[in-house]
């Protein structure tokens, strides 16, 4: 059995959940998707959201479903050892690419909103020192995190909201698709590395305390980002549709609010919301270590702390590989967008598949349980039952 | 791994991003001392001759007496080169990003106001919601110059003044990203509201000569020559453009009313009846404080035929409040009153519609509207063939 003390609760889930949902996408995906479709990015976001939703839906499932065990130990007894460590190796690549993209994300970012000469190779060790620390850390650690920082957020990301929001026009995402629904279409699966997040969860499959709200806690945190992210998108989208060639990468929701404001004389303290909110990017680049450190360490004969430190010294010579943000952003377009487009659903249908093989493993074991306690009665013979838990936690060791 | 080992990671951890933290600021930003700050920008001429002049403000230590603002001018073949130029001129690296308004000074043609807007938006240099005015009487760089005599603090003066009158004054603004959207939409037209500097000595006088000739010495006259004797003017005048003509037109004060009565953003500010005739009384003027504004566009195909309508919900609150303390006559007044001010708004925007019709200038955006809303009526629209409906309803909150 997984030990309590390694478990988090359905609240600390639904924060990650939270979390992951709206971080990267309020970052520059909008912009990024109005340059290369103009109005049209508000449906390809649509879609983007719906996809995404489907699948927190498809592992939401799958956490009510899989029995107490950790997914690296369900995915093992399903598919076998060998299987499990090239899937491992799969997850962890992916994850560390998300990652790769998130710290160029955090870099547009802070070249273009914050200083003109953002010296990133040395302001990108913080960053990674803080992956380095997640990566070391236990998913109790991380829900926790997620948990304390919560707050903080949404009332950041409420009030950065509201500030965009109040007169916003929503007009300029119109007409919908005028051109075709192709363009549209195309842009889901070429801009697939910036969503998927949700694919993330399946490292703490196991690892819930479930209750009966567990479920509804979960898709509605996942619902809650939903709407944070498509609303922010539309007025996005909407102000700059028809000014797509000028406008910035940098431009993202802290742009936003004087534009909507339109009022000098309150000053900029949407700035201070808009640093609280980036704890959410930060908190997801930790969550992004975390796994991909977890499914190395399970592949792999190397230990965590370790393998979290190797890990982190990789994202960062791998990162400065490209000398400019948009240069990894259309790496990220070219060469892994099918891959990762497919992968996203990899994740929620391994992890329905493992949780539902692993709860028919354990009913079978409850029905042998069963019988070898009516064998035991009628030959009066004492027999060993297999421990199951027990058995679990050790391979989970 | 230990515990202990994890909390000395930790603590190294902590060290690095400590001292990251405190050092390489210094390494990154060692032109820190040598900035300065751009407020407004002017920009004239023509593509190929670009003048540029900037206020700017000068990080000063309080006790040492220099001038926390100055103005700066530079030219160049393009707007970068003229930037450019006049960082080279100062001698210090200008920061924009406390860039409040952007001045276009007078004769600058369409094209290179879109081009030149262009650029110090994708360029960062400007913010989408930097405010924009359009100088009608003279450069921008003689406007900003003037701006400047005012006084030390007149860097901050525009941009407040513009940024007041936006949300405190029925009067529209408009920043850089609502131009460049009028122009790249499919009414292809914007607007800009006009500045002026007026004199206050010439008001004063004409104050005089309208109060029977009696002589009187205002408080312009008696600070006149020096910096004292200007003040900056609310925008009463609308410059738009676009369409197929690429010279700018200004709009009449009751255009330009018709203009800010539709737009929503304007919601605020003092409005006045002039010479009305209320149950046989013969009124000069009536002030009303605008309290709320709801306005509705709609775009539909009638009997075949392109149809716009303003559904504009207005809420007033009389200042001179005598008029409606008597309680039975009040209603019936308050009522003549609602409905002279409904006239109004609607003359004030039909005169707006026809401008925009004789000119052939979209500048309200109604093909664009059409095209958002009504395809039906987008594919065979005609700017003069459309019929404008306006329908006001005026509450007077007593």
């Amino acid at each position: 059995m997984v030990t309590t003390e390694k478990r988090i609760t359905s609240a600390q889930l639904a924060c990650i959940v939270f979390i992951l949902g709206m971080s990267l996408k309020m970052l520059v995906l909008p912009v990024l998707l109005i340059k290369s479709v103009w109005r049209d990015a508000a449906v390809s976001i649509a879609l983007i959201l719906s996809i995404e939703f489907v699948c927190l839906i498809a592992l939401t499932v799958a956490f009510i479903v899989a029995p107490d065990e950790r997914f690296p130990v369900l995915v093992q007894k399903c598919f076998g050892k060998w299987v499990a460590k090239v899937l491992f190796v799969l997850f962890a690549v992916y994850f560390f690419f998300k990652l790769i993209l998130l710290s160029g994300e955090v870099r547009i970012f802070f070249s273009e909103n914050l200083f003109a000469d953002f010296n990133w190779q040395a302001y990108s060790l913080p960053l990674f020192a803080l992956c380095a620390v997640m990566g070391m850390g236990t998913a109790r650690a991380i829900g926790r995190t997620a948990q304390f920082l919560l707050p903080c957020i949404v009332v950041a990301i409420v009030v950065l909201l509201a500030l965009v929001g109040a007169g916003a026009d929503l007009s300029g995402i119109l007409p919908f698709l005028e051109h075709g629904a192709h363009n549209a279409m195309r842009d889901v699966v070429r801009f697939s590395m910036w969503y998927g997040d949700y694919s993330i969860l399946v490292v703490f499959l196991g690892s819930v305390k479930r209750t009966k709200k567990t479920a509804v806690v979960t898709v509605a945190a996942g619902f809650a980002a939903l709407l944070a992210v498509l609303f922010y998108s539309v007025i996005l989208i909407s102000a700059f549709s028809s000014v797509a060639d000028y406008v910035r990468y940098g431009q993202n929701v802290m742009g936003m609010s004087p534009v909507m404001q339109a009022n000098l004389m309150q000053g900029r303290f949407d700035l201070l919301f808009f640093c609280i909110w980036l704890f959410s990017v930060f908190v997801k680049a930790g969550v992004l270590s975390y796994a991909a450190v977890t499914f190395l360490c399970t592949a792999l004969p190397v230990r965590q702390p370790l393998c979290s430190l190797i890990f982190a010294a990789l994202l960062y010579f791998v990162t400065m590989l490209w000398g400019s943000a948009t240069g990894l952003q259309s790496f990220m377009i070219e060469t892994c967008a099918v891959a990762s487009f497919v992968f996203q659903f990899v994740a929620p249908i391994v992890a329905l598949v493992v949780a539902f093989a692993g709860r028919h493993r354990v009913k079978k074991q409850g029905v042998g349980k069963v019988r070898a306690k009516k064998d035991k009665k009628k030959d009066s013979v004492p027999q060993a039952i297999p421990n199951v838990g027990k058995e679990v936690g050790n391979d989970a060791k | 791994m230990t515990r202990s080992k994890k909390i000395l990671i930790y603590k190294l951890c902590c060290v690095v991003f400590a001292l990251v933290l405190l050092f390489l600021p210094q390494r990154s930003f060692s032109y820190g001392e040598i900035r300065i700050l751009a407020t407004v920008l002017g920009i004239d001429g023509e593509d190929g001759n670009v003048q540029v002049s900037a206020q700017l403000a000068v990080p000063v230590d309080q006790n040492s007496g220099g001038q926390a603002s100055t103005v700066a001018k530079a030219d160049g073949g393009s707007i970068g080169e003229a930037l450019e130029n006049l960082e080279i001129g100062l001698g210090r690296r200008v920061d924009y990003g406390h860039l409040s308004s952007v001045v276009v000074g007078k004769d600058t043609k369409l094209k290179d106001i879109v081009k030149f807007l262009g650029y110090l938006m994708s360029s960062g240099k400007a913010g989408p919601g930097t405010y924009l005015v359009y100088c009608s009487v003279e450069p921008a760089a003689d406007f900003i110059e003037k701006a400047q005599s005012i006084g030390e603090s007149s860097d901050a003066e525009i941009s407040s003044f513009i940024a007041y009158n936006r949300s405190g004054n029925h009067v529209a603004a408009t920043g850089i990203l609502e131009f460049l959207q009028g122009m790249h939409s499919l009414s292809h037209a914007a607007m800009l509201p006009c500045v002026e500097l007026e004199d206050d000595a010439k008001d004063a006088a004409e104050t005089a000569a309208s109060q029977d000739g009696q002589a009187k010495n205002g408080a312009g006259d008696e600070e006149s020559g020096g910096s004292k004797n200007k003040k900056l003017v609310a925008a009463n005048v609308m410059a738009v453009m676009g369409g197929e003509k690429e010279e700018i037109l200004l709009l009449d004060t009751p255009c330009t009313r018709g203009i800010v009565w539709q737009d929503p953003n304007s919601a605020f500010g003092l409005v006045e009846l002039h010479n009305v005739q209320i149950d046989g009384r013969d009124i000069s003027s009536v002030p009303a404080r605008l309290t709320a504004k709801h306005v509705k566009r709609k775009a539909s195909v009638e009997r075949g035929e392109n149809v716009f309508t303003y559904t504009i919900k207005i809420k007033l609150r009389l200042e001179d409040a005598q008029m409606l303390c008597e309680p039975i006559c009040g209603n019936r007044t308050k009522k003549a009153l609602e409905k002279e001010f409904e006239s109004m708004v609607s003359n004030n925007l039909m005169e707006a519609v026809a401008f925009s019709k004789a000119s052939g200038i979209d500048f309200l955006g109604i093909r664009d509207h059409f095209h958002k809303f009504c395809t039906k009526g987008y594919r065979n629209f005609d700017l003069s063939s459309v019929v404008v409906r306006v329908n006001v309803q005026a509450t007077i909150q007593t």
